[in-house]
């Protein structure tokens, strides 16, 4: 059991992490976002010390944190936009 | 009817833009340029640099579109155009226009475009500083990802 997922980082925690990416992996039962979010807090400060600003993309699309999780999963960070 | 809708990565074309716009049918274009600032919250800016997830961001573009269609049914052509990495100052670093048929239409809807665009794409705007202040990644006020207060920590 577990889920394992990787999850694309963009602008400043990508830049904070140094890399463009990171593996997670969720044991709960029925991972949602919200246990990503916590289970990435946990592994890494640079990530806790930003959780109040990170949107977390599934599948390209912003998600609450009760969205449900799957294996194959497209996820990623999304910080505080600054397009334009 | 066109959906013309990219990420570039060199300077924006604006009269190819225009070009694309301009129809028959249209007794007007609103074309905006969005150009980058010397000059942020009082600081001289050194150079400006845009990173994007780009597969979402060309998703959400043509939401952005489908969107802009159903509100304003009459909009002929559009253009959404945003360019990524690094940015000269006073250059275009996003585009976004539509021609219709009648003024009223072409103002308001472009002027929601740059609002949306700025609040749902998934783009990111890295600014230094010509004092020598640590760069620092800038969220729009629109931002659908709120800054969160105390504001995050910036590299």
């Amino acid at each position: 059991m577990g889920l394992e997922l990787e999850v694309k980082l963009f602008a400043g925690v990508r830049e904070a992490l140094g890399r463009e990416s990171v593996r997670v992996r969720l044991e709960a039962a029925e991972p949602r976002v919200a246990d990503l979010l916590a289970q990435l807090a946990a592994e890494h400060p640079e990530i806790e010390r930003r959780r109040a600003s990170l949107g977390v993309a599934v599948n390209q699309e912003l998600a609450l944190p009760k969205r449900a999780l799957q294996a194959g999963d497209e996820v990623a960070l999304i910080p505080p936009l600054g397009g334009g | 009817m066109s959906d013309h809708i990219e990420l570039v990565h060199e300077a924006i074309d604006v009269g190819a833009a225009y070009a694309k716009l301009s129809d028959p049918r249209c007794g007007g274009i609103a074309l905006f340029v969005g150009t980058t600032r010397d000059v942020h919250e009082g600081r001289a800016v050194a150079s400006l640099s845009y990173e994007a997830y780009e597969d979402m961001a060309r998703k959400e573009l043509g939401k952005l579109a489908a969107d802009l269609r159903e509100r304003w049914p009459d909009v002929v052509h559009l253009c959404l155009i945003h360019r990524l990495g690094e940015v000269p100052l006073a250059e275009a670093s996003v585009l976004v226009a539509v021609s219709t048929p009648h003024r009223g239409e072409a103002f308001a809807a472009c002027r929601h475009g740059i609002d949306a665009l700025k609040a749902q794409v998934p783009i990111w705007k890295k600014e230094s500083y010509r004092d020598g202040a640590p760069a620092r990644w800038v969220a729009n006020r629109e931002s659908a990802v709120p800054e969160a207060d105390p504001p995050e920590v910036r590299s």
